[in-house]
């Protein structure tokens, strides 16, 4: 990795308000992309559960229906 | 000290940057609030999210994160959320606003903090419905917060005219 591809990052310190921008170490790049991993399971997961909810939704509604229920008539019983 | 909230350190970036650190955090206050304006190179959707953690510790740790997406209750994140804000996507100059207040940042109990963020403040509304939410976290970690870092949770930069500013209150 040349010194231009690598992120960088900018260090504030509160003592002096002296803010530095550096080249971000391998730990710190490790850190980051480890983090970022973790965050797009966590999404995918998410995702994942909010879609079956949205499924266990629609198929409660149609039993609903089929019982003869209006939409109207759901919308109020489950609001 | 009397009860006001004072500017402890800001920063708006040059530059596009990856991450924004902010180091020796005075121990002097009750609590912290962060706020931030910021937008990413981010391409895809039309937001992005940010995350945080504090001390150099993103691992092992546990945050715990829930929120609202557009008025209706949603499922948490165990991360190290911090909001979200706008990305390439969004309209020209629309910066995302994110509050983060965190109590008690010097105690030896665990960490607990609140966000609001609005990451489309005046655009679409409603690209997936990404108003407006609020958070609560929890940091489960006894050590006083003397530094945190903020970046996104994707491979992009916090762009150029951003601005995060830290105060004690």
């Amino acid at each position: 990795m040349t010194e231009a591809t690598v992120p960088n990052v900018v260090e504030v310190d509160c003592s002096t308000g002296i803010s530095t921008t550096r080249p971000m170490t391998a730990d710190e790049i490790a850190a980051q992309q480890k983090m970022q991993e973790d965050f797009a399971a966590q999404q995918a997961a998410q995702a994942e559960a909010d879609a079956a909810k949205a499924a266990a939704k629609e198929s409660a509604n149609a039993k609903l229906a089929k019982l003869g229920l209006t939409a109207d008539e759901i919308a109020a019983l489950i609001g | 000290m009397a009860n006001t909230m004072t500017k402890i350190a800001s920063y708006t970036a040059p530059s596009n940057v990856t991450q924004i650190q902010f180091t020796s955090i005075p121990q002097t206050y009750k609590d912290l609030m962060i706020n931030t304006s910021a937008r990413t190179d981010y391409a895809a959707n039309s937001w992005n999210d940010l995350t945080m953690y504090f001390n150099g510790v993103n691992s092992g740790v546990s945050f715990n994160v829930g929120y609202l997406v557009n008025g209706s209750a949603t499922g948490g994140y165990s991360s190290s959320w911090a909001g979200w804000t706008t990305n390439a996507n969004a309209a020209t100059n629309e910066f995302g606003s994110n509050n983060i207040y965190i109590s008690n940042y010097t105690s030896s109990n665990y960490k607990s903090w609140i966000i609001d963020t609005a990451p489309e403040p005046g655009s679409t509304a409603g690209t997936a419905g990404y108003i407006l939410g609020f958070a609560a976290g929890l940091w489960s970690n006894t050590s006083a917060i003397s530094s945190f870092v903020i970046s996104t949770t994707t491979s992009s930069n916090i762009v150029a005219g951003s601005e995060i500013t830290l105060y004690g209150i």
